[in-house]
């Protein structure tokens, strides 16, 4: 009788959001990652899950939806109720999508940032038989042949084009972005040689640097990484460029802002938990500081925004 | 051949000719060295309008030469009906589907489906809807956990109480 | 090496392994049978239950539900028409139109004892030609991808039964529909119309679940109200169990679509379901019974089954070797690992052989445990055929709204499944044959998009298809495949009834 009661009441301040922040979460939060099963944005929202379950002592279901280049599943959480039980994984393809003219849904007006929780690494990556030894041959051989350089990525004028246009252009080369359909096809055509290589987030392509089959060049970071101890930085080499692949959470706009702070409080005690600092470290993803909460985070989101806007107005997008 | 099969052809150059334009108009997008998004969409396109407009052609030809040859089986009128009439009854499952969500809509479509296909033994149509759903729900919603529709508003709600 | 296989075989055949395989088959099975459930799905599914699980036993039991949904496929596929995978539109095809003739457990027969073929070669391959395939598997850039997928679609000619005008315009009805959505290349809106349900594509399973299952509700919602399933004539699968001197003739076909199989499947991009479709266009072209295509042809069947089963030896080997996912499923396994502690790439092997061998030994078990398992699968579906058929006809309906759905958790891909529903109905009326639409589909994004790579990496010289010795021999043979029909008919060798 009483669960009756209270259904009933819950049926009548549906339409009123803030009044159940009290209560919040009281029900199943889900978390709605825009790419399909599998990906990189998918497994770390799957690792830091359980310890925000721990966190917020409500269960979290995760939801692929794929499609339109991450436009999909933003649209949707773009049209739940602003009450903090849909959230969006965002990544930096979303900063991206905002610079478009077309763009459906904008991240930076109809989303308020929660908090980002990683901030990965991009590798210089060419396959193990391409001539280049290190970052100096791969320019030189770009600037004696302008547009020769093939590198490879997945999302057409999307995250890896603009890494690989924003490091050619800092390089002083102009490269040929081979656009592919995923991850593994570019490291088939790496290895096969038929690209000379992509920039590429390093975790996934570990085992096949180990054994000598793909080769870093460098890394567009501030410090080495501790996995490959040898490949030098984008900085030591005197390329002023450390951009990584951010993801993080973000809500609808108009969500209580005090259930905003709760959720970022939650992921950030989330992070120190022991299964998810685990899974940063199998993953190397602990290397750069990736917590960034709310006004900071957006302060991130604003900045590479408008670093986008430049490059892809170059790029002629 | 049935006027149905000459409307069908005719449909099938429409709309392939309808696309035509818009393929035209992607030609001009294209990275370096490459032929552009337009050119196998315009291609594609062009080639299956000739393919259609010779089979309308051949159509209306034979149609004229023979009026009351049938080639392909047509569907008398109470066989078109009923066909019909399991189309409507799917698509407005699917349209009232996001709204009132799957656990309501489930079993009212499977109701109306059943009878929609002459079903009339009562016992069947009261029991197969419920154990159909629960089926369903605790196989592909509990076991699977595919989140489908939970409807909006009350129904809303509703869902959620249940996953 | 020996004492690593020996070792592998003693620890798969402890009686928890083998519980494992027994349990991972049987949900493959029902999972892959299931139009709602994909293979790469029913894997995810699997990967709890593996948490805390031995890696050995864990892989054993993924890798047997990866095996058993590709098989399973067909159960659905030939008894009711219906794909269970998208790689079994061909056994549909084929299997769908025995089992109509009433050849239902024949049909059956046949793509268990092909399947189980398919897969143990693939997995003799694995065991023993890695490098091999590997290295072939590497040596195909754009341009051999771009040839490859035209030989795939020089198929059409024998997949458009009574007129090839109607099946060239439906594989183009195909081939334009894999152009809609974002543009791989450019990253362009291509006929989305400014909506935002297009963005993402055509998705191939969600049109071909609606082209071919729910199009086959529409139809026999036309006869007046029968009240029970009209099942296919079933003799029972004791009666038909296949006698070697049938299966003599086939053994060409059975080893050179076990061959294509497994090196279709080891080419990322590729897969199972481009597989079949190659074996079935080669074993079209080279059958001694050509005229039977389309009409319940046995080697058609073989040729599919066989190539969609040693798919998955061809995607491990790649998997294993060099850490490349060759198809969505080994993609989700590749995610398995991790969660294991375990790093898929060429140190594997030396860093933990236990693994790698065992993955050998129990994908070899797997594969014979499924004769077993696959017969257990037919009588648990044949189960529906006793539902009245109002009820049939609303669960297999249902199973294409939840299968359709499932596969973006989107309502907007409801719509889509429905209009296909709603065509593919049209076709059959109007004898346009829907299966050249769904080759197309399946095919053309990827012939697109490889075609246009070769061009950006050659900076736009079309020579690169020609002058790559793989590619013109490919581009030669699909020369050859299309016109190959047409010239049969003109010596006067019926290809066509």
């Amino acid at each position: 009788m009483q669960r009756l009661v209270l259904l009933l009441l819950s049926v009548f301040f549906f339409a009123l959001p803030g009044s159940l922040t009290a209560a919040y979460p009281e029900r199943p939060i889900e978390i709605i990652v825009p790419f399909g099963v599998g990906g990189g944005s998918d497994t770390a929202a799957r690792a830091i899950v359980p310890a925000l379950e721990k966190v917020l002592k409500a269960k979290i279901v995760v939801t692929n939806m794929p499609g339109g280049g991450a436009t999909k599943g933003m649209l949707h959480v773009a049209q739940q109720p602003a009450d903090g039980y849909t959230i969006l994984a965002i990544t930096t393809s979303h900063f991206i999508d905002a610079v478009k003219p077309k763009a459906r849904s904008n991240l930076l007006e109809d989303f308020v940032p929660v908090a980002r929780y990683q901030l990965d690494i991009t590798g210089v990556l060419v396959g193990g038989k391409a001539p280049f030894k290190n970052l100096k041959d791969l320019i030189d051989y770009g600037k004696k042949n302008p547009r020769q350089l093939k590198f490879a990525g997945t999302s057409p004028g999307g995250w890896s084009e603009i890494q690989t246009l924003s490091f050619a252009k800092l390089a002083g080369i102009q490269m040929t972005f081979v656009p592919y359909a995923s991850g593994a096809e570019i490291k088939a055509a790496m290895l096969g040689g038929h690209i000379h290589g992509a920039m590429e987030e390093v975790a996934e392509t570990l085992p096949l640097i180990k054994a000598g089959q793909i080769r870093a060049l460098a890394m567009i970071s501030e410090s080495r990484h501790p996995a490959l101890p040898d490949v030098p930085t984008t900085v030591e080499q005197g390329i002023n460029h450390t951009k990584g692949l951010t993801r993080g959470f973000a809500v609808r706009k108009g969500t209580p802002p005090d259930l905003v702070k709760l959720l970022a409080d939650a992921v950030k005690k989330a992070m120190e938990d022991p299964s998810y600092k685990k899974f940063e470290q199998e993953n190397y993803l602990h290397i750069r500081k990736g917590y960034l909460p709310l006004d900071e985070f957006r302060k991130a989101w604003e900045e590479e925004v408008s670093l986008y806007k430049e490059i892809l107005k170059d790029a002629g997008f | 051949m049935g006027r149905g099969e000459i409307v069908f052809r005719a449909l099938c150059v429409l709309f392939f000719a309808a696309l035509l334009p818009y393929a035209w108009q992607l030609g001009e997008i294209r990275r370096f060295g490459e032929v552009g998004s337009g050119f196998w969409p315009l291609w594609v396109l062009a080639f299956a309008t000739v393919l259609s407009l010779f089979l309308f052609l051949q159509g209306l030809g034979s149609a004229r030469r023979d009026p009351r040859q049938k080639t392909a089986a047509q569907p008398t009128s109470a066989e078109a009906r009923r066909c019909l009439a399991a189309m409507v009854i799917v698509l407005a499952y699917l349209l009232i589907l996001p709204w009132f969500g799957f656990v309501i809509t489930t079993p009212l479509f499977i109701l109306v489906f059943m009878f929609g296909l002459g079903e009339r033994r009562v016992g069947l149509l009261g029991s197969a809807p419920l154990l159909i759903t629960i089926g369903l729900f605790f196989f592909f919603i509990k076991f699977i956990q595919i989140p489908l529709p939970r409807g909006s508003g009350v129904f809303l709600t509703f869902s959620r109480m249940l996953y | 090496m020996l004492e690593h296989y020996w070792t592998a075989l003693t620890t798969v055949l402890q009686p928890v392994n083998l519980v494992a395989i027994l349990l991972g088959s049987l949900w493959g099975i029902v999972a892959g049978a299931l139009p709602g459930i994909s293979a790469s799905m029913a894997v995810v599914l699997g990967i709890p239950f593996t948490f805390g699980m031995q890696p050995v036993t864990a892989f054993s039991m993924l890798v047997s539900v990866y095996c058993g949904a590709i098989t399973g496929g067909s159960i659905t596929a030939i008894l009711f028409g219906i794909p269970g995978e998208p790689s079994a539109v061909c056994t549909v095809v084929e299997g769908h139109s025995m089992a109509k003739q009433g050849h239902a457990a024949k049909a059956m027969w046949i793509a268990i004892i092909a399947s189980a073929v398919g897969g143990v070669f693939s997995v003799f391959v694995m065991m023993f030609a890695t490098p091999l395939v590997a290295t072939f598997a590497l040596a195909f850039g754009p341009a051999e991808y771009f040839a490859l997928m035209v030989l795939g679609l020089s198929v059409v000619s024998s997949l458009s039964g009574r007129s090839l005008t109607k099946g060239f315009l439906s594989c183009l009805f195909g081939l334009f529909l894999a152009t809609v959505g974002t543009d791989g290349i450019t990253g362009a809106e291509r006929f989305t119309f400014g909506t935002s349900v297009l963005l993402g594509g055509i998705g191939f399973v969600i049109a071909m679940v609606g082209l071919l299952a729910a199009s086959e509700v529409f139809a026999e919602a036309e006869q007046p109200f029968k009240e029970k399933t009209a099942s296919a004539e079933y003799r029972g699968l004791r009666a038909e169990i296949p006698r070697w001197v049938e299966w003599r003739r086939h053994l060409g076909i059975l080893g050179w679509s076990s061959t294509l199989g497994t090196v279709v499947g080891a080419l990322p991009g590729a897969g199972a379901t481009i597989a079949s479709f190659l074996a079935y266009g080669e074993a079209s072209r080279w059958s001694k019974r050509p005229e039977k295509f389309g009409k319940g042809a046995e080697d058609g069947l073989i040729a599919a089954e066989a190539a969609n089963n040693a798919s998955t030896g061809g995607s491990l080997t790649v998997l294993l070797a060099l850490g490349i996912p060759g198809s969505n499923t080994t993609a989700m396994l590749l995610g398995a690992f991790m969660i294991h502690g375990l790093q898929a790439g060429p140190l594997l092997l030396v860093q933990r052989p236990d693994v790698v061998y065992g993955i050998f030994i129990a994908a070899l078990l797997t594969n014979l445990i499924m004769i077993l398992t696959t017969i257990w699968g037919v009588r648990l579906f044949l189960q529906l055929n006793r539902l009245p058929y109002s009820v049939f006809a609303s669960v297999i309906m249902l199973l294409c709204v939840i299968g359709a759905f499932g596969i973006n958790n989107s309502v907007d891909d409801l719509y889509v499944m429905f209009i296909f529903g709603v065509i593919g109905y049209l076709m059959a009326k109007f004898e346009y044959p829907t299966a050249p639409a769904v080759l197309g589909l399946v095919l053309g994004d990827l012939a697109e998009l490889s075609f246009r790579r070769g061009l950006v990496l050659s900076q736009g010289d079309p020579m690169v298809f020609v002058s790559r010795p793989i590619s013109a021999l490919l581009l030669l043979l699909s020369l050859v495949a299309l016109f190959y029909p047409l010239l049969r008919k003109r010596m006067g060798i019926p290809a066509e009834s």
